[in-house]
């Protein structure tokens, strides 16, 4: 095939142009397109052309989809044409010359097999594929058979594939390692399986625990009561030890008891009582004789004592004096210091009057005293005047600061701004506020408008079968849901017909196939006779007789036909004879087997008639059929008006909902956009009120780029400002208002002031004049004059008191000394001459005396007494004991006291005997545990006493071990216990077994992936190797030549290798021989590769298949001038056989080519 | 009157199988499914005041082995117990074949019924006769209905059988039998188990298997449960099927024909998904997903199917809100490219196509492929290697799959370039 012309009539940035291709035998068509000319668009439009445009195209940029066309006229290698259309669409996209739709298939004569994907990549070339061709040549290590398959299908290489393969493969698994996924699973399986057996409780752990926890409490109940007996013995034991040494000490006390025989019971005081009685006695005849020593003592004192009563009897008179006289001594020393003050007191008199005023003494001092009230007042009138002062230069300073403060005020109101009338704006402002936040509203409805806009694109993108516009769906004659239904009806209907029919013909089918089976059965049991067979055994027959007639009545022996009678015995008599044989048995045989002839004729008419029935079924599974295609155009046609290739009616009764949704959405968002203006309408409107009430208060109207929400803002800032400055304004007139008002009354005050000290002036000289002060004498003066008067009187009072006092004391003296000597002369005469102070000490002494002897005297006249009472008490005493001590002596029956003692010893003994009888028998009460003391003192008897501690180790020992065998037990028991309670039926095993389950089937995944991997990884490996060995040969010789030519000799030839793992692979030859590896080449050269194994396998190709046009995109770009050349040498021949289509924007390999090759083989075209 | 339950294959303890874990998959919601089912049925029987449960064989799964299963069973008998419901236990082939039934104390409202011989007990107080006879060993293969004793008169006539009737796929066909074999008897209520899809045999009698309680794997998928049977003076029955899963399986065929990209595959998943989900009736749901169709998606899909994979499991994480478990998803999409065209042409890739069409039809050239997986099969443990969750790498049919997955997975490769157009 190859193409006479393209034509690009509206597609990417062309309209109507046409490439006439048509020229030469096949032709290089070499199409210069400069950047941005549409040359990919041409080369995509191409493909496009023969394979229908994709869903999604690029190039409706400038042809809406609907009208997207391309066309072209294709030759077959047999001559026949076809002109044809694509237009881009669901459905006949593909028309012939008079735009009349065609099936895809019509293009299969020209276009082969050949499939989009294979097109592309094995008859489309860019410079990019040459490249990654060139680069995966030597990433393969010039691998043959992956060069070669790749090369075969145009891509760049194989190994990327292969390793990518490897790769997962080995992500997934390794036969050795723990780090592939599988590897790893598998590991954690094993683990988790592991503990789950190690989690998993056996039965028979259980029961043995059971049963060990019966035996166990079983054995601790048995062991108890053994122990229990052990305990009792020891404690009898141990009673028993405890009482034998009491009971033998009970036998000894109840012996001596016995020898000690009778004795008078004496009671346990009457030894105290005797005692006491003795010591009496002794004591008071002791102490009678030291009293009589004593009394005779005191007697003779008494005898010496002889006190004077006259002076006893002055005693009242002599204390006076003595207590006067102290006084009188003090006196004495006194009366010098008092006349010595009286005399300074004076002489202060005399100075204070000195500093007053020389007019001043002490006879005229008198007049100068004044009353308190006068001081009083003066002093206080001295006050009054610091306050005065103060209070008129304060109204004065006042009266200052106000005037100040009043010219700043004024200050201030003259350079207030004027106040504009801002309530028209005001209104404004607030009927625009009540409207609320437009601009957000503005943006609110405009944003959901356009997401709603994009949803509903969005829906209608996905929407299947519609390619138009909302507005479109909305206008196009949508079917109505009721008619879907109707077909829908309709073909079900008819298609349950065709589905009864096939299921009859399908019946009708195993009804033979079962009976064509019976009839082999029947034949298989032996051949069956047919009246057909008897009559064919019997023409034979006949033949057989007509030739032995021939020959025995006629002797016409026809040898030829003899033989061919019977070609087995060839002889005429044995054949006939074989001949009647046959045909009797076969005669024979239809009588004998005539049931399973009927049998077999039987099943024949069934045959023949259930093939009857199957054809009849076929005619009406036909018409069925037919009607179903007829409802399906029908159906079809209904779609075709909307340019939808309609599914079943169920699908496009979805489909309707889904346009009858966006019909709905449509709706709304018309709605919406109405709102849209709406609000819009509104911002405007508010806009220009503003606008035109702020330039009438002389500010600047609204701007271009200002929001209304800024102007609501400015309008507002400046309705603010003017309310402002009025309220400053007004507070400016009150303040100095209220600033003159104070003026005035500062002014008052201050006159106030004036007047009250005026007045104080008058009174202060009126007062002073008492002092002998003119008025002018300030207050402080005042205070000097009277402070010092004060003192001047103070000391004038107190000199007249000291001389008084001096007066008194001179008297007192006298009469003391007189009163003295009036005593002396009475009871001492000789103390007359001395001083009275003398005197009187004399006299108190001797008093003194007198009263110490009559005191001494009356003291042991006393004891003289006391003594005589108490001798008479001591005899009394001696008589009383002596009677006792005899009572004594006669209750117990001695003869004399000193015996008692004697007798109290042994009755002591016998109480004491019987008192630790008593508390022994007590003591073995309690060892008797209940019984009598006889029957302990009994047992005990018949007990070894010195056995008795062995015996009791000996128990001791076994109780010891009983006990510890009971614990040890108890243990036995509590751990048992636990670990039946710790068997709770707990499922953590049950756990652990489905988390194992979890990775068993992670693990059946990733091995199922691994096996895909690995098949197809194997399978590719084998086709590629399967695919060299098929084309190695003439490929690899064609390349080898393309190789040379390309690289300008730089290389001879081709020639294949062998790797380290033996794989062929391809190498270089220099013209020296050399052979040289890929990774050896330079990348040009790579390049040069991999464009010659191309080449040759599209020529290998061409040898039996339909040429296809080889589309060229740039391949030349890294080649230099005469590689170049060498290259567009090489496709002219090769155009020879197929058309080649050479897309490039080098202005230069257009000229290369134009004066190269030949003008019958090239032809150039501009896109421009 | 009187009602009672009818329940069989508890399987307690065996484990949900298939359940790969990944990233957000409700691990914690299946833990102890046959448990909560056990759980459910017995709360059923108190709820409902039964007179009696019948447990139709396989309490426990056969190769388990740890006795904390039977002593959890054993104290959910002992609750039915203090609710004076009795118990009548037939051991099926799993119960002869573990350990735990043989060795476990059951409380004394539990009556096991004898291996040897078919045994009747007679319930007084509601006129009731009982006939069963356990499996003594795993395989038994005689028609043990034949030995059961006729009807009692005047009684409601129970018969109890561990059995696979008339033979069921994916079931042991132990314990055979026919209609007549039962219907004969006279009973009014056969109480079967063994198969574990719930099924009516037949009404009058009653003659049906239950099912299980819990489905373990996507091939029990439903609703699970056990049969209330309610008796009334008339000895007529009502029987109701009473649910008592905690989580139920479900397989799904997503249709991704024509999807463009692995998002509108994952996207028609989740569709999907959610139409499911609403019909679990609160339980958690494990799901196995199957893409099929031939689509664009498909070269996507191939390339990483591992990453569309973590996505649907994520969608599906996302959709039910963590209770929904994707126990598989398997990516059977094809390429949307016109493969008979492919085969027939003159390319490389056809003769790939064409290698790969003969190797299927070649029964050596299987088992070729087959050899190539088998040393690989050698290292996977031994529950992948045999029994019933075993991997099939091997048999003609799959070996044919896992080629036709191969040719799925290469193809876009091999495309590449004429794709991208």
């Amino acid at each position: 095939m190859r193409l006479l012309s393209l034509e690009l009539l509206a597609y990417g940035p062309f309209s109507e142009k046409t490439l006439d291709l048509s020229d030469g035998n096949a032709g290089l068509h070499l199409i210069y397109g400069p950047n941005e000319a549409g040359k990919s668009a041409a080369l995509r439009g191409l493909t496009n052309l023969f394979f229908g445009f994709p869903t999604r195209t690029t190039d409706n940029f400038l042809h809406e989809n609907i009208r997207l066309r391309m066309g072209g006229r294709i030759r077959h290698s047999d001559g026949e044409e076809l002109h044809f259309f694509r237009r881009k669409g669901l459905k006949d996209t593909l028309l012939d010359g008079s735009g009349k739709a065609m099936t895809d298939g019509a293009l299969q004569k020209y276009l082969g097999e050949l499939t989009r994907e294979l097109f592309v990549s094995m008859f489309g070339m860019d410079h990019q594929v040459l490249i990654e061709g060139g680069k995966a040549l030597v990433a393969g290590g010039g691998d043959i058979g992956e060069s070669l398959f790749a090369a075969g299908m145009g891509i760049a290489g194989m190994r990327r594939i292969l390793e990518a393969l490897e790769a997962e493969s080995e992500e997934l698994f390794k036969p050795s390692g723990r780090i592939p996924i599988i590897n790893r699973l598998i590991q954690d399986f094993k683990d988790v399986k592991k503990q789950c057996a190690d989690q998993s409780l056996s039965s028979k752990d259980w029961s043995t625990h059971d049963q060990a926890l019966h035996a166990a409490e079983t054995e601790k109940r048995r062991l108890g009561e053994n122990l229990q007996m052990l305990l009792s013995e020891r404690n009898r034991m141990e009673r028993l030890q405890k009482a034998i040494p009491k009971i033998v000490s009970l036998r000894r006390t109840q012996d001596e008891l016995k020898r000690l025989g009778a004795v008078i019971p004496i009671p346990p005081e009457f030894s105290e009582k005797r005692q006491a009685a003795q010591e009496t006695l002794r004591r008071a005849r002791a102490s009678e004789a030291r009293l009589q020593v004593d009394l005779k003592k005191v007697e003779k004192d008494i005898s010496k004592i002889m006190p004077s009563d006259a002076l006893i009897q002055a005693q009242k008179d002599i204390k006076a004096l003595f207590l006067r006289s102290g006084s009188h001594k003090k006196a004495m020393l006194d009366l010098p210091k008092r006349r010595a003050d009286h005399y300074r007191l004076l002489e202060e008199v005399q100075a204070i009057l000195k500093r007053l005023g020389p007019e001043w003494s002490l006879e005229n001092a008198e007049s100068l005293r004044i009353t308190d009230a006068q001081i009083a007042r003066i002093r206080a009138l001295g006050r009054e005047l610091e306050p005065l002062l103060e209070r008129r230069q304060g109204a004065n300073k006042r009266k200052a600061d106000l005037m100040a403060e009043m010219i700043s005020a004024q200050d201030d109101q003259a350079r207030m701004p004027e106040v504009r009338d801002t309530r028209k704006l005001e209104r404004l402002l607030s009927k625009a506020q009540k409207q609320g936040d437009l601009d957000a509203q503005f943006q609110k409805v405009t944003e959901e408008l356009s997401v709603r806009r994009k949803a509903i694109d969005l829906r209608l993108k996905r929407l299947e079968f519609w390619e138009g516009t909302l507005e479109e769906l909305e206008s196009a004659n949508v079917p109505a849901e009721e008619t879907v239904g109707r077909f829908e009806t309709e073909f079900s209907k008819v298609n349950a017909e065709v589905v009864r029919i096939e299921e009859a013909i399908s019946e009708q089918r195993d009804r033979l196939l079962r009976l064509e089976r019976q009839i082999e059965a029947l034949k298989a049991t032996g051949s069956i006779p047919s009246e057909a067979a008897l009559r064919r055994a019997r023409n034979h027959r006949d033949a057989g007789w007509r030739l032995v007639r021939d020959a025995w009545l006629l002797g016409k022996i026809d040898s030829e036909q003899i033989r061919a009678y019977d070609p087995e015995t060839k002889e005429l008599a044995e054949g006939y004879e074989k001949s009647v044989r046959a045909a009797d048995e076969v005669g024979d045989r239809l009588r004998n087997e005539s049931e399973r002839v009927a049998k077999l004729a039987g099943f024949s008419a069934d045959r023949e008639e259930s093939k009857k029935r199957i054809a009849a079924l076929e005619k009406d599974l036909e018409s069925a059929k037919a009607a179903y295609s007829a409802i399906e155009s029908r159906w079809n046609e209904l779609w075709m008006a909307l340019s939808i290739r309609a599914r079943k009616p169920k699908d496009m009764a979805g489909w309707l909902k889904q346009v009858e949704r966006l019909m709905g959405e449509a709706a709304d968002l018309r709605a919406r956009r109405a709102e849209v203006e709406r609000v819009e309408d509104l911002i405007h409107a508010h806009r220009r009120a503003l606008s035109a009430a702020l330039e009438a208060l002389g500010e600047t109207p609204t701007e271009a780029g200002e929001t209304l929400g800024d102007l609501l803002d400015r309008c507002q800032s400046l309705v603010k400002d003017m309310t402002n400055t009025q309220r400053n304004r007004e507070n400016l007139l009150r303040q100095i208002k209220d600033l003159k008002r104070r003026v005035v009354d500062t002014e008052k005050d201050l006159k106030q002031a004036e007047k009250a000290q005026s007045t104080w002036q008058k009174r202060w000289g009126n007062a002073l004049k008492s002092l002998g002060l003119d008025e002018s004498a300030l207050p402080g003066e005042a205070d000097a004059v009277l402070d010092r008067t004060q003192a001047l009187f103070e000391r004038m009072e107190q000199a007249q008191g000291v001389q008084g006092r001096i007066r008194a004391m001179e008297a007192d003296a006298n009469q003391f000394s007189e009163t003295v000597s009036e005593l002396c002369s009475r009871l001492a005469p000789e103390l007359q001459a001395s001083p009275s102070d003398d005197a009187v000490e004399v006299l108190n002494e001797r008093l003194e005396k007198a009263l110490t002897d009559a005191a001494r005297l009356e003291e042991l006249e006393k004891q003289r007494k006391s003594m005589g009472l108490m001798i008479r008490e001591e005899q009394a005493a001696i008589r009383e004991s002596d009677t006792t001590l005899g009572g004594m002596c006669l209750q117990t029956g001695v003869c004399s006291p000193e015996e008692l003692p004697e007798m109290e010893r042994k009755s002591a003994e016998v109480r004491d005997k019987r008192q630790r009888i008593e508390t022994l028998e007590n003591e073995l009460a309690e060892y008797s545990a209940g019984s009598s003391i006889e029957a302990l003192i009994h047992e005990a008897a018949e007990i070894d006493f010195d056995a008795l501690p062995s015996v009791l180790d000996e128990r001791n020992v076994q109780i010891q071990a009983l006990e510890e065998k009971r614990s040890e037990l108890d243990q036995l028991i509590g751990s048992e216990r636990a670990a039946l309670h710790a068997m709770d039926g707990r499922g953590d095993a049950a756990e652990l077994a489905e988390k194992s389950q979890g990775l068993l089937a992670e693990l059946k995944e990733k091995a199922e992936r691994y096996a895909v991997i690995r098949v197809a990884s194997s399978v590719l490996r084998k086709e590629i190797e399967r695919y060299r060995e098929a084309n190695q040969g003439p490929i690899l010789e064609r390349a080898s030549e393309l190789f040379r030519i390309l690289t300008l000799n730089s290389f001879q030839a081709l020639g294949s290798e062998f790797d380290e793992k033996d794989n062929p692979i391809l190498v270089g030859i220099r013209p020296s021989g050399k052979k040289i590896m890929l990774e050896g080449m330079s990348d040009g050269t790579c390049d040069q590769l991999y464009l010659s194994l191309r080449l040759a396998s599209i020529e290998h190709r061409l040898r039996d298949s339909e040429p296809i046009p080889l589309i060229l995109d740039d391949i030349l770009i890294n080649f230099d001038d005469e590689r170049s050349l060498a290259t567009l040498k090489i496709l002219s021949d090769l155009s020879e056989k197929a058309q080649i289509i050479f897309f490039t924007h080098h202005r230069h390999l257009v000229e290369i080519a134009e004066t190269n090759i030949d003008r019958d083989i090239l032809f150039t075209y501009s896109l421009a | 009157m009187f009602t009672f339950i009818h329940a069989a294959d508890i399987h307690l303890d065996s484990p949900l199988r298939g359940l790969s874990r990944y990233e957000g998959a409700p691990v914690e919601r299946i833990r102890g499914a046959t448990r909560e089912a056990l759980n459910n049925l017995v709360q059923t029987a108190i709820d409902e005041n039964a007179a009696f449960v019948i447990i139709a064989g396989d309490i426990f799964d056969g190769d388990w082995k740890d006795y904390n299963t039977g002593l959890f069973f054993a104290s959910h008998m002992s609750r039915l117990r203090e609710n004076g419901i009795q118990v009548f236990l037939l051991s099926g082939n799993h119960d002869a074949a573990g350990k735990i039934t043989r060795t476990l104390k059951m409380p004394d409202n539990v009556v096991c019924f004898p291996t040897k011989h078919a045994k009747t007990f007679i319930l007084e107080a509601c006129g009731v006769a009982i006939h069963g006879q356990g499996f003594s060993r795993p395989d038994v293969t005689e028609n043990l209905a034949a030995g059961y004793p006729a009807a009692v008169e005047g009684l409601y006539n129970i018969g109890v059988l561990h059995t696979a009737a008339t033979g069921r796929e994916g079931h042991e066909p132990y314990a055979p039998c026919n209609m007549e074999d039962l219907i004969g008897k006279g009973y009014d209520y056969w109480a079967l188990g063994h198969i574990h899809k719930r099924e009516i045999l037949h009404e009058s009698p009653w003659i049906l298997f239950p099912g299980n309680p819990q489905g373990r794997h996507v091939r029990e998928s439903g609703p699970k449960g056990c049969m209330i049977a309610t008796v009334d003076d008339e000895r007529s029955t009502r029987v109701e099927m009473k649910r008592l899963d905690v989580i139920c399986w479900a397989g799904l065929r997503v249709d991704c024909t024509g999807v463009r990209s692995g998002d509108g595959v994952v996207a028609s998943v989740r569709s999907a998904l959610e139409d499911e989900s609403a019909h679990t009736e609160g339980r958690m749901l494990a799901a196995r997903v199957e893409v099929y169709g031939s689509c664009r998606a498909h070269e996507a899909l191939t390339s990483d199917p591992e990453k569309w994979i973590n996505q649907i499991r994520a969608e599906a994480t996302d959709v039910s809100g963590g209770e929904l478990w994707l126990e598989k998803v398997l990516l059977h999409t094809t390429l949307s490219v016109d493969l008979k065209k492919l085969v027939a042409g003159e390319s490389p890739v056809s003769h790939l196509l064409n290698f790969m069409n003969d190797l299927e039809s070649d029964p050596m050239e299987l088992s070729g492929l087959a050899e190539l997986l088998a040393n690989f099969k050698s290292k996977l443990p031994l529950e992948l290697r045999s029994g019933e969750d075993a991997i099939d790498l091997e048999s003609p049919e799959r070996i044919r799959e896992i080629l036709e997955e191969a040719r799925q997975l290469l193809l876009p490769h091999l495309l590449a370039k004429g794709l991208d157009q």
